[in-house]
């Protein structure tokens, strides 16, 4: 550890040792606040709730000073004798016995003089302005709402209050205990599932199954597996090629339609709507610079490589709206893709099911709707007792 | 030591990396980068990962602390090519899925037009 003159250690004088922090020691969750960029803007929905630390991230290390050095340091990290405070969910660094690393992905604080990274996050409040959005590495149970605008990205995700207008994105599973009041903008994704009580004006999105305990109102769901109303599917577009099963009511409400897309990777549809948007993006840049380069050569000379740019751009999307549609060609129904409704179906119901279609005209009660030689039929019981 | 590169298109904020991404050199690249998000006006940050033969613990934990911020601030943050060791270790600290993973420009294509 001496690397000259200056770290001899006097004869019975102890060098002191400082603990360097790769985190700030002071963080405070509870006291955050928002910071003004350098455009001057304040930016009140990114306060950095939380510090995230990844597994072998390095935390702190023990470096030794001169006296003189000490001057200038934060003396409570100055020890007279190498000491780590190494707390739970660290290490000592297996490569530096001086140094600490993160022994799991979390957040990272000191608890009792002991740097220690806690795995799970817990946000005891509503997530809002006092948060900020919350972006954290592991799993997180916020015990409040998340309110309209804010966001929350985690491994996976309880919300113990409402999820109001709020994007929430779980690598995991999503879960609520209260329900969804999406106000049109709520956005719920999560890889493996979603489960709520309740859920109306929102967009979910999932490559699990979905389960609402009551009421999924006026929703556009995009599920790669089952999705399961345990009372009233009403208003919105499912996308799925996976089951449905709705039990009290499907469908209902003049001018409020009840679509369904079944069939084909609904994550497809997803990605096909975003490319047609750019398209029309494009195109409608590329209209702009042609009528510009139009109006004289300096302007040719000078809008001709951003339009050219545009076009390339414009041509690579049609190229991939062609794969989309491609990968539509070749996918099958899957055998399993029906709708299943032990209680009533409301008339103005829409069903495709691959390129089959049927409307629903009529009121019909414990039904079950599947795709046979490229039509929709409807059979009852809507399960065989 | 790795090297930053920067390149600004329209809404897009490219950030070249060379070199490995490891603890010795995060510090520096955090001061960088810190500097870069807090003047830079983008909606999306594309980091490009294709110089980067080698990226450790510490060279997640800052790309964790800039995807969270951006995140957090409703901009987008994409990985451009890592190489097959970074995904790994991505893999390894169950934080593939943490970030948006591109390998080809039609791929950045779609992302960043949506």
């Amino acid at each position: 550890m001496t690397a000259g003159n200056e770290h001899l250690r006097p004869e019975g004088v102890p060098m002191p040792w400082y603990l360097e922090h790769h985190f700030d020691p002071d963080f405070d969750h509870m006291h955050l606040k928002p910071r003004e960029t350098e455009s001057g803007k304040v930016d009140h929905y990114n306060l950095g709730y939380a510090q995230n630390v990844v597994h072998g991230q390095l935390l702190a290390e023990l470096k030794e000073v001169s006296q003189e050095e000490t001057a200038g340091l934060d003396s409570r990290y100055v020890y007279e004798k190498p000491v780590l405070p190494c707390g739970p969910n660290c290490a000592i660094d297996p490569a530096n016995s001086h140094a600490i690393v993160a022994a799991a992905n979390g957040y990272v604080f000191y608890n009792e003089g002991l740097i220690t990274v806690k795995k799970m996050l817990n946000v005891r409040r509503d997530v809002d302005f006092h948060t900020g959005n919350v972006v954290f590495v592991n799993d997180i149970a916020v015990h409040g709402s998340v309110r309209t605008g804010f966001e929350v990205h985690g491994n996976n995700v309880l919300v113990k209050g409402v999820i109001e207008g709020a994007r929430i994105h779980a690598r995991g599973a999503l879960a609520s205990e209260t329900g969804v009041k999406g106000q049109k903008s709520a956005q719920l994704y999560a890889a493996k599932a979603i489960r709520l009580p309740f859920c109306e004006n929102a967009q979910l999105r999932t490559h699990g199954n979905v389960m609402i305990d009551t009421s999924c109102l006026h929703t556009d769901v995009y599920v790669s597996g089952s999705l399961v109303v345990k009372e009233r599917l009403q208003g919105g577009t499912v996308y799925t090629s996976g089951l449905v099963y709705v039990m009290e009511q499907l469908g209902g409400g003049q001018g409020t339609p009840t679509q369904f897309v079944m069939g084909y990777d609904p994550f497809l549809f997803s990605k096909l709507r975003d490319v047609e948007a750019s398209i029309k993006n494009l195109k409608s840049k590329v209209d702009s610079l042609e009528t510009l380069c139009a109006k004289s050569p300096e302007h040719r000379t000078e809008f001709s490589p951003l339009k050219n740019e545009a076009s390339r751009k414009l041509q690579a999307m049609h190229r991939i709206r062609t794969e989309i549609w491609e990968k539509f060609d070749a996918q099958d129904v899957p055998p399993g893709c029906r709708i299943l409704v032990p209680g009533k179906v409301r008339p103005g119901v829409e069903i495709s099911i691959g390129r089959a279609f049927l409307k629903v005209n009529d009121y019909l009660e414990d039904v079950r709707f599947c795709l046979e030689n490229e039509e929709i039929v409807i059979h009852s019981p809507a399960v065989d007792k | 030591m790795g090297g930053l590169s920067v390149e600004q298109q329209g809404d897009i904020l490219h950030l070249g990396v060379d070199g490995e991404l490891t603890q010795q050199v995060v510090p520096a690249i955090r001061k960088q980068c810190d500097k870069l998000l807090e003047i830079g006006v983008f909606t999306h940050l594309v980091v490009d990962l294709s110089g980067v033969p080698f990226i450790d613990s510490s060279g997640i934990g800052l790309l964790v602390s800039i995807n969270s911020r951006l995140k957090g601030g409703g901009k987008h943050m994409l990985l451009y090519r890592p190489s097959d060791q970074a995904v790994k270790t991505l893999d390894l600290v169950q934080l593939l899925d943490f970030f948006t993973i591109i390998h080809t420009e039609d791929e950045l294509l779609t992302v960043v037009g949506s």
